[in-house]
């Protein structure tokens, strides 16, 4: 019986880890220019040059601007606030307006923080698609072109100073929430664009206020918990 | 004693023309009615061995159904350094094993029709299925905190869930309910998720494919009756060799299953041909003729036939180790044959049948009769498995006795020429008892004293109980690959559960959420990793309709700030009231949430109705303090903690207390029932053969090893009726004790053989019961001309 106890036990989590891991709708259309751009040998070296700015930092922070598009609704949601990347310990976003709250994104955690300071955490280190969103968090903000390759067609335009670069999951479970990415940037990134796979769009818009090689004292208890 | 049997034989000599033909009538009636008209079916289903943890026949059910539901299922591990290449085997394996007669499912693509589904069904339910977490809040009256949470949700980055419908879901409360499913327990510790369709894991550079099965059925639990597991093992191992790097991890309760009944299967056959061929070369060797060996031989048969027969008939099929034990019947059985024929060639006696038979008969009755009372005192274990080897070894023994008596009685004298039995062989062997009785005190002393003392080692080294775990021995193998499978899938141990019962569907389900609550408790505590329940997902209508009333109370009053907060206008204020509204007093059931194709693996643990009550599981994960979950189930009424392993083994250790107690009866009873044969003093000789046997037994069982466990009491009961045979038949024999030692030991040594066999089995029951009857058979034997001759000087005295 309890091999059998296992089995169920199996069936029943990973059925929970199927559902939440996706939700049903149709792919986005890849309407931006970029798309029409596949990477190849002539543009890597623009990638390589253009990702190799963004490396030479670990840390970075600034502000955002966030704009979710729902598609169904014909309605923009906005919303501001900050931003601390640290290559090594995940990104943390502080919404200032219109409604405080933080969310710490590590490689193995997704904690959210309320206005009124509780934590609801979920694991994400037995989640591969949660590992891989993470994942690739981390690669756009520290630069890695050869681990965002691992995960996605990618295409590419501009040059060092302005670029573009459009992501598509090559894993369909994972497209199965976002259908494509495009990054825009320069000496860091400036924009962050999430087709979701429902149709609705998430707009990042980065502004850099500083760099450095590692987190201030301060902001290192951001990351534990 | 002698009046009787002689009023017997007489019977038998006055009957003697209408033997033949009731022998084969009551035959033919019984193979016609136990293999003919209900045709021979060998159960090769190891999970129905173990017993019922015997509380409650409800509660038992409700077990059985469980574990039925999942002992079919199994999971391959298609295992690559690239991912593509396990996933494409993967498909291959699954595309050529699907269309196998006895598979029922083989999953490898997620449905992801099940995906919207499951959102939607969040969402239509988005009041009833509130996360306990929101219930609090608002029952703290914290309403306006839960309203801002849900904007700062909706506002905030990496938003879980959609969007879409937040006109109709201002609060957020299906993103809520999706985050708590996800924030659960339940998932923590799992390393499989989804990857480009399908579930998968990485791990030390492996990526691993998940392959989901279950057996039909009439296949669960047995491994499949055809050739399901090693047509799979081949399927895999070809794929193995044409990719390089691959290799297949195997799990599931039909592949323990197979490998068992496969060996026990590869190990009845060798055991019964050993043992067959052994008794009929010692039969040769010794009578010196072919007649006892196609006599004993065919009595074998008959019982057998009987055995197999009447088994069939009364259980409706045969376990396969009813004839892994039933195996030691050969030896039994053989032994009124043996007996017969030793006295048949007697030199000094009249050789007819007839004549030898009424020498013997009173030997071979009691014996037949000493040994009926040990196993009818086995079919009152209530253990089916022992039952059922009961039936099989009564019918077998009285088939093989009736064989004897009533057919191959009426034999012609042997021969003049036939060559004599090897009398010398038993001169020596009573003369070596007489030797050691002349011995000088101090050898003998000396003799005891190194006895005595081997004994209480053993017993100093015996340990006792029933831990199923030690029962069942896995293969390497498929050891490994379960281990594997279990640190890719992240799910060690999983053998403890609660089981709920309920009036009613309504009642269980409230009382699953009252349970859960101290689960909850029990999780932040580190008493357990996760549990798993289906009010997790169907509340009861009780808490639906508190749920309900919560939102209107708390979050409906903040509705206008809420809208306005996310930009809707007063039209789009009023539609949303008016859907709520129109949700009032809509109720989830059962019925419907079954329904939903998403609810398959909730299935498995809503047990439904048994007799007047419902019955559900909750399943409990990483359980890290037994006790403290068999304490929070005695606080939750309806509720019953299950601990497979630790159930079993304490039902089995009950058992084996009765085993004892039956054992202690089985004395008593053929102490009562020589007494009017024997006198006191003689039956008391005769009995403590075996009684000092079944002490050396145990202490051997110390010696080498092996815990004490039911089988060793069981074991112990059947040694009762052998040694009590040996002892009598040395008492009767007494005229002629050199011909009636021939007979004892061809008896003793064929039976011998029999369990010796079974001690070498790989199945550690078998392993056990063979330990305890060979040592308990060979001491029977040794002891019992001491004990007819202590009974005799008794008797004259």
């Amino acid at each position: 019986m309890s091999k059998g106890t296992r089995r169920i036990a199996v069936s029943l989590a990973l059925g929970l880890l199927v559902l939440g891991g996706a939700s049903a709708a149709p792919d986005t259309s890849r309407s931006d220019p970029v798309f029409s751009h596949p990477l190849g040998a002539d543009a890597r070296p623009a990638m390589n040059a253009s990702f190799g700015r963004l490396s030479e930092k670990a840390v970075v922070a600034g502000s955002f601007v966030q704009t979710t598009r729902v598609q169904r609704l014909g309605r923009n949601l906005v919303s501001k606030g900050e931003f601390l990347f640290s290559a090594k310990d995940g990104v943390y976003w502080k919404l200032t307006s219109p409604y405080p709250s933080s969310i710490v994104m590590t490689a193995t955690k997704l904690v959210q923080v309320s206005e009124s300071g509780e934590k609801s955490v979920i694991e994400a280190k037995d989640n591969l698609v949660f590992q891989r969103v993470a994942g690739t968090m981390q690669a756009v903000f520290s630069g890695r072109p050869e681990a965002l390759e691992r995960e996605f067609e990618a295409y590419f335009q501009g040059d060092a100073s302005s670029w573009r670069l459009g992501l598509v999951p090559k894993d369909k479970s994972v497209r199965g929430i976002v259908a494509s990415l495009v990054v825009e940037g320069g000496d860091s990134i400036r924009a962050l664009r999430l087709n979701e796979a429902s149709g609705d769009v998430v707009t990042y818009s980065f502004e850099t206020a500083r760099k450095a090689d590692d987190l201030a004292e301060g902001e290192r208890g951001l990351f534990v918990f | 004693m002698d009046s009787s049997f002689s009023k017997a034989y007489g019977l038998w000599s006055r009957t003697r023309r209408s033997h033949l033909w009731a022998w084969a009538l009551a035959n033919a009636l019984l193979l016609a009615a136990g293999l003919v008209l209900r045709p021979l079916a060998v159960d090769t289903n190891i999970v129905s061995i173990l017993p019922d943890a015997g509380v409650d026949p409800s509660l038992d059910a409700a077990e059985r159904r469980v574990s039925g539901a999942s002992n079919g299922g199994f999971y391959l591990l298609v295992a690559h350094g690239d991912f593509e290449t396990a996933k494409r085997c993967a498909e291959e394996i699954r595309e050529s094993a699907k269309d196998h007669p006895e598979i029922e499912s083989l999953t490898l693509r997620l449905d992801e029709g099940s995906y919207g589904s499951f959102s939607d069904y969040l969402f239509e339910n988005r009041y009833a299925l509130l996360p306990e977490s929101t219930r609090r809040e608002l029952e703290e009256g914290k309403g306006e905190l839960v309203a801002r949470a849900s904007l700062a949700e909706i506002y905030g980055p990496l938003s879980i869930g959609s969007l879409d419908r937040i006109d109709l879901d201002p609060f957020a409360l299906s993103s809520s309910e999706l985050k708590s499913y996800l924030g659960s327990g339940l998932l923590r510790g799992l390393s499989a998720s989804p990857k480009d369709g399908v579930l998968a894991a990485e791990k030390d550079g492996l990526w691993y494919v998940l392959v989901i099965g279950k057996l039909k059925g009439a296949s669960v639990g047995t491994g499949g009756k055809g050739d399901f597991v090693p047509a799979l093992r081949a399927l895999c191992d070809a794929k193995a060799a044409a990719n390089p790097g691959l290799r297949v991890v195997y799990s599931g309760v039909p592949f323990h299953a197979y490998e068992s009944s496969q060996s026990a299967q590869a190990e009845i056959a060798a055991i019964s041909t050993v043992a067959t061929i052994l008794v009929l070369l010692l039969t040769v060797l010794f009578l010196r003729s072919v007649v006892p060996l196609v006599v004993t031989l065919l009595s074998l048969l008959a019982g057998v036939g009987a055995a197999l027969a009447s088994t069939n008939l009364i259980f409706g099929q045969v376990h396969i180790f009813t004839l892994l034990f039933g195996t030691s019947l050969i030896g039994n059985a053989v032994d009124f044959a043996l007996l017969f024929f030793a006295e048949w060639k007697n030199p000094d006696e009249d050789r007819s049948g007839p004549e030898a038979l009424r020498r013997v008969l009173g030997q071979i009755t009691l014996g037949l009769a000493t040994t009926l009372v040990s196993y009818f005192a086995l079919l009152t274990a209530p253990f089916s498995l022992i039952r059922q080897i009961a039936v099989f070894s009564i019918f077998g023994l009285i088939g093989s006795f009736a064989a004897q008596v009533l057919v191959f009685a009426p034999i012609r004298s042997p021969r003049p020429s036939s060559p004599a039995m090897p009398i010398g062989f038993s001169r020596a062997l009573l003369g070596s008892y007489r030797r050691l009785r002349g011995s000088p005190l101090a050898l003998r002393v000396a003799l005891a004293a190194l006895l005595a003392a081997g004994t209480a080692l053993g017993f100093s080294r015996l340990g006792a109980g029933n831990d199923i775990r030690s029962l069942y021995s896995v293969s390497p193998r498929l050891g490994a690959s379960e281990k594997e499978a279990a640190s890719v899938l992240g799910l060690a141990g999983a053998g403890q559960y609660f089981l709920l019962r309920g009036a009613n569907e309504e009642e269980l389900l409230q009382r699953e959420e009252r349970l859960c609550a101290l689960l909850s408790g029990a999780e932040a505590k580190g008493e357990l990793r996760s549990h798993a329940a289906t009010s997790m997902l169907l509340p009861s209508r009780e808490r639906q309709r508190s749920s309900y009333r919560l939102v209107a109370k708390e979050l409906m009053p903040r509705a206008n700030a809420q809208m306005q907060a996310l930009g809707f206008t007063g039209v789009e204020e009023a539609v949303f009231r008016a859907d709520f509204a129109s949700r009032a007093g809509r109720e989830l059931g059962p019925e419907e949430f079954f329904a939903k194709p998403f609810s398959g693996f909730m299935k498995s643990l809503w047990i439904g109705r048994i007799g007047k009550e419902s019955f559900s599981a909750v399943l409990l994960m990483g359980v890290k303090d037994k006790a403290a979950l068999r304490a929070l189930g005695a606080d939750s009424p309806g509720a019953r903690f299950v601990d497979t392993v630790g159930d079993v083994s304490a039902v089995l250790d009950r058992y084996s207390l009765v085993a004892m107690i039956l054992l202690v009866l089985a004395y008593l009873a053929t102490f009562a029932g020589l007494w009017p044969f024997y006198g006191p003093r003689a039956s008391a000789a005769i009995v403590g053969a075996p009684l000092l046997a079944s002490v050396l037994a145990s202490a051997a069982l110390g010696l080498l090893g092996l815990s004490f466990n039911i089988f060793a009491a069981i074991a112990l009961i059947l040694v009762v009726g052998t040694g009590v045979d040996y002892a009598i038949f040395y008492y009767d024999g007494a005229k002629h004790p050199e011909v009636t030692a021939i007979g004892i030991f061809l008896a003793m040594i064929t039976t011998f053989i029999s369990y010796a066999a079974l001690a070498f089995c790989s199945f550690a029951p078998a392993k056990t019961f063979g330990w305890v009857l060979t040592v308990g058979t060979a001491a029977s034997y040794l002891i019992a001309p001491i004990a007819a001759r202590l009974g005799r000087s008794r008797k004259a005295s």
